[in-house]
């Protein structure tokens, strides 16, 4: 059985184009599911990057920190958590990483999927799991 | 316990560095150690969601650093894994 997310590519304000996804979240007391976009990002091989905003209001507690190489090929301490999401019909445990930017979601995610992207403004995103 | 990024990255890196790299063969090159801070407990595992949460199981308290094998970062954003250095 094959399982389809989909999204769709913006515009951002510097006029660039970025897919976007849905992702829904548990809060801390998994009493709540919480939906959030995230960028899709396949230049970031971890799971997800969320701002500090939305690991505050899923209530989610650190667990330490992870090193990251950045794209100037600096190396970048951040703040980590342990999250679950509903992806795919299954609920996963995941790895968030806190940032003041834009939120992410990486290519350990998507793993095993099929992803396609229409690259227009306004264009579809699809990732399936077959 | 939370502590500074700056602390456990000078406490994990001690621990990894000191008690943890010489015992891991050339087929651990690539894989996750999530390393407690505070206990120098750790798991090692592909992934580090399944490093993190067997260490957490067992220590449900960990502040956690992690470590790729053979490379200086465990992650990247728009760049390619560095390879750690021989010293």
């Amino acid at each position: 059985m094959s399982a389809t997310i989909s999204g769709a590519v913006k515009r951002n304000d510097l006029g660039g184009l970025q897919p976007w996804l849905s992702v829904s979240l548990e809060s801390s007391d998994e009493e709540k599911l919480w939906q959030h976009d995230a960028i899709l990002d396949t230049g970031f091989t971890g799971c997800l990057v969320l701002p500090d905003s939305v690991i505050a209001e899923l209530g989610l507690t650190q667990r330490g920190v992870i090193t990251l190489t950045l794209g100037n090929g600096e190396e970048h301490p951040f703040a980590y958590y342990v999250g679950y999401v509903a992806w795919c019909g299954e609920r996963r445990a995941v790895e968030v990483l806190q940032s003041i930017g834009l939120p992410l979601l990486g290519m350990e995610l998507l793993e095993g999927a099929q992803v396609a992207v229409d690259a227009w403004d306004g264009g579809d995103v699809a990732v399936t799991f077959s | 316990m939370t502590i500074s990024s700056e602390d456990a990255a000078t406490i994990g890196r001690a621990i990894y560095q000191e008690k943890i790299r010489d015992t891991l063969g050339p087929e651990r090159r690539g894989k996750i150690v999530a390393i407690d801070v505070h206990s120098g407990d750790y798991e090692i595992a592909d992934k580090g969601i399944d490093a993190t949460l067997r260490l957490i199981e067992r220590q449900p308290d960990a502040f956690i650093w992690q470590e790729r094998v053979g490379f200086d970062a465990v992650h990247s954003i728009g760049f390619g894994p560095i390879q750690t250095r021989q010293a």
